[in-house]
């Protein structure tokens, strides 16, 4: 069988072609991830911006007001100056434990936005296991947390370390549980009629309250930030952190808000969906399905105004609350959050045993 | 993607005899391109051979690609900060006593890696009976509408006995943290 050159010269092109391919779908697979990191920088920008403002309303103060217009340049001049601060190591500690426990941390926390959904399949890793990446990319956190606890070698930095272990342990478990009760259902497809009547939100309620305290506690915020209380372990593990060090834990503990509130938003508040009942976006603004990008815009812009709205609630529990003590925060956890939650679980699997 | 090759090789042989674990395969690969984000081309192929090809580089290129990407350039995002006050942070006036350990002014008193209170060791131990029993149930509560009455009643049956169990330390006062 004799075979034309010319022939054998197509099959090359065409090999050639299906390899230059693969290298384009490889390089595209890089856009979305660094429009991601982008995003999030920017948000973690804006919420230190509004807590900052939002606690000079609630002490009466202006707040930040030089940095830009109405401050909103405040944190990245904190940022910079956190930059060309000095990198103090402790004499007698673990330095090496002491330079890896923040980065530890903040990857995990980091990596954790790969799996929130910001539109229809506008997810960065489209896992079946979804949230529960989540959850497992969350408990190395504590880990991160205790190294550089024990790596500062100072009583303070050391209990402190201890207390985020114990207490991110003790509230994994009741946020897990309400996870699992939510995914039960379906998430985002059963929120989508009824506008926000149809939210998660009024389906668990107490589902919705335990995750809300669950994760108030995960981020360590002022309820239970009993780790890096200032006033008594003076501010915990971050002791003997200076520099862009200590910027990574006050980094990494604005993304893990930014990330529970987005969680927050697509279990229980309705996703990316418009929420308002009789009124379609698609109809409203007379689009079809042509404008791809459109639709997508809109619902990035729907999943970060409500989450941006619901970062209210922590941000005014910050700064209203009083602190809880470690028996009560630990009592709380396993004594009152762990049963009601697997009550909530129960409570939904018979409703879903019931109703096929 | 260096996978990929000889996948497109293995797929140029098993055209004609091993069609059928082919179509398996493929079948599976169409399953997660179909919720894949980077390849909406893998969902309008319309010759079967081209998509057969595009369905195995999705395979190849499985859901896990994205994943790893992300670890990589997180690494760099908290690595490059990490390395970037060297050139610029002041180093010179460190001092010995500001290296120590900060207690509050006074000189630090013996090390802090001594006796801690045994309180914060049960909590870890604790976690270990409520650890499997979420681990074990997120694979049934994970898809949707496909539990059986039976699958129901063994998934009670398995948090029974980790009830039971914790109930006992429970009572047994061992959570007190009195």
């Amino acid at each position: 069988m004799i075979i034309d050159t010319t022939e054998v010269q197509t099959i090359h092109s065409f090999y050639r072609l299906e390899s230059l391919k693969e290298v384009y779908g490889f390089i595209w697979i890089f856009v979305p991830i660094l429009i991601l990191v982008l995003g999030i920088t920017m948000g973690v920008l804006v919420i230190v911006w509004l807590e900052r403002k939002i606690s000079a309303a609630i002490q009466q103060r202006i707040g930040p007001e030089y940095a830009g217009p109405l401050g909103i340049l405040q944190a990245l001049a904190d940022g910079t100056k956190l930059l060309l601060k000095e990198d103090l190591l402790p004499s007698r500690g673990n330095i090496r434990l002491f330079r890896v426990g923040p980065s530890i941390g903040f990857i995990s926390i980091l990596l954790s936005y790969l799996v929130i959904p910001f539109g229809y399949h506008l997810v960065l890793a489209d896992l079946s296991i979804g949230v529960f990446l989540w959850i497992a990319f969350s408990s190395i956190v504590p880990i991160g947390l205790l190294m550089s606890g024990y790596g500062s070698n100072n009583k303070y930095s050391f209990s402190g370390g201890l207390r985020a272990a114990a207490q991110s342990i003790s509230y994994e478990i009741p946020l897990t549980l309400c996870v699992l009760a939510i995914s039960l259902l379906d998430i985002i497809e059963a929120q989508s009629k009824y506008g926000f009547g149809g939210w998660n939100l009024w389906r668990q309620p107490i589902g919705f309250l335990v995750f809300l305290m669950s994760s108030l506690a995960e981020c360590e915020r002022l309820p239970f930030d009993l780790p890096e209380a200032e006033e008594e372990l003076v501010a915990g593990y971050q002791t003997e952190y200076s520099g862009i060090k200590y910027g990574f834990f006050y980094l990494a503990s604005y993304l893990n808000l930014l990330v529970s509130s987005l969680f927050v938003t697509v279990l229980y508040l309705g996703g990316w969906n418009f929420s308002i009942p009789y009124i379609s976006l698609t109809e409203l603004f007379g689009i079809n399905k042509m404008f791809r990008v459109f639709v997508i815009a809109i619902s990035i812009f729907i999943t970060l105004a409500k989450a941006y709205l619901f970062l209210f609630i922590p941000i005014t529990t910050r700064w209203t609350l009083p602190r809880m003590r470690m028996d009560q925060l630990l009592n709380l956890g396993w004594k009152f959050l762990l049963p009601i939650s697997l009550g909530n679980l129960l409570l939904t699997t018979s409703f879903q045993l019931v109703s096929p | 993607m260096v996978g990929c090759s000889p996948c497109l090789s293995w797929l140029k042989e098993s055209r004609i005899g091993r069609v059928r674990i082919l179509t398996v395969i493929c079948e599976y690969a169409k399953f997660d391109c179909s919720r894949s984000l980077f390849f909406p081309v893998c969902r309008s192929a319309s010759k079967e051979r081209r998509e057969q090809s595009e369905r195995t580089k999705c395979f190849v290129m499985s859901e896990f690609a994205p994943i790893l990407i992300y670890l990589v350039i997180s690494l760099l995002v908290s690595l490059i900060p990490l390395g970037l006050p060297f050139p610029f942070a002041s180093n010179s006036s460190t001092y010995p006593e500001k290296l120590s350990a900060h207690e509050c002014g006074s000189d630090p008193s013996g090390d802090a890696r001594s006796r801690f209170d045994i309180r914060f060791y049960p909590v870890s131990i604790f976690f270990i009976i409520p650890d499997p029993e979420v681990t074990f149930s997120s694979p049934w509560a994970v898809p949707p509408n496909k539990i059986d009455p039976f699958g129901s009643w063994s998934m009670m049956a398995f948090f029974l006995i980790l009830t039971i169990g914790s109930l006992y330390e429970w009572k047994r006062g061992a959570s007190d943290r009195e």
